[in-house]
């Protein structure tokens, strides 16, 4: 049976690709560290691919005032390559830019481009309009580049961003995130209410999942989703214990 | 050395030896993995034409020279 942290993998690489996931079914084989390794090398090579290309606009878009490189974005780049520009730009003129995105462009650009290539774009956005577009694709369950976004934003706004999840939803951003200390840090902090429901939402190869992405985490986390589970109800109590790692 | 992983790794831009998850496979897992690659390239080759393309269209017609050149499109 196929590891479930290497599927997991499969869809964040199926998404560089622009590939359906069954399309890489002859990958389910290979570890997780394998897929992120080689998911890693492909986003690099796509980036790189188009990086002339993207360098020439961003330094065009210099010379154009931001109202109309924004328009030019919205209406003709479109949000992958909008997010690849920016992630060239100087993140002053890149901040800049972003001002005139509307917040659902941003949320579209965010599904596009991983987070991590405009960190500090994203780290210079206001807190508001971060908050802003983590609930629009939350909305749209876009877990996994709610997941993604974990890595780039503060613990406190981390934890805004989630605040109106489910706990389907918080437990397929758990499982999705490339940043375990991030990850690490909200487990933690996340109320026992929300957290309960995360635990609640497990079941089937999911929570094998977690059990996995659990061995990444803190003593002082583990500790912590062990305290929880146990208010839970049986079969998921029982079901949770028998395989989530020791504090 | 496979040839096809030789293939997917100067598509990746890597050494062969650093191409993780394939290097065990058999040429035809490589050559589908190089395949879904490939396509992936050219599909967004062609959207980035067609949008900087259209882009063009939104630039101010006085500098709309300049950014063909700058762009490569003069």
């Amino acid at each position: 049976m196929p590891d479930v942290r290497s599927t997991i993998e499969i869809t964040k690489l199926a998404r560089e690709l622009h590939a359906d996931e069954a399309e890489l079914s002859f990958l389910r084989d290979s570890s997780p560290e394998e897929l992120r390794a080689l998911r890693a090398i492909t986003a690099a090579a796509l980036h790189a691919r188009s990086e002339s290309r993207v360098k020439a606009w961003a330094g065009l878009s210099r010379a154009l005032p931001a109202p109309v490189t924004a328009k030019i974005a919205e209406s003709a780049l479109g949000p992958g390559l909008s997010g690849r520009i920016a992630g060239a730009m100087e993140p002053a003129d890149a901040l800049r830019l972003a001002e005139h995105f509307s917040p659902g462009f941003l949320a579209r650009l965010s599904v596009a481009v991983d987070p991590s290539r405009i960190g500090p774009i994203v780290a210079g956005m206001p807190v508001d309009l971060v908050i802003d577009v983590g609930r629009r694709l939350l909305a749209d369950h876009e877990v996994v580049a709610l997941a993604r976004f974990l890595g780039v934003v503060d613990p406190d706004v981390a934890l805004r961003l989630v605040d109106g999840a489910d706990g389907a939803d918080l437990l397929q951003i758990a499982l999705y995130a490339d940043d375990r200390e991030a990850l690490d840090s909200i487990v933690q902090r996340l109320p026992v209410e929300r957290l309960r429901a995360l635990l609640e939402a497990t079941g089937g190869p999911d929570t094998e999942a977690l059990a996995a992405v659990a061995l990444d985490l803190s003593p002082a986390t583990r500790a912590r989703l062990a305290e929880v589970v146990g208010y839970l109800e049986e079969p998921r109590r029982g079901e949770l214990l028998a395989v989530l790692p020791p504090a | 050395m496979s040839s096809a992983l030789d293939t997917l790794a100067h598509h990746l831009g890597v050494p062969p030896t650093q191409v993780p998850a394939l290097g065990a496979y058999d040429e035809g897992r490589v050559a589908a993995y190089d395949a879904l690659l490939t396509r992936a390239m050219e599909t967004e080759d062609a959207a980035f034409e067609t949008a900087l393309d259209e882009a063009l269209g939104f630039v101010p017609r006085l500098l709309r020279p300049v950014a063909k050149k700058v762009l490569g499109r003069a």
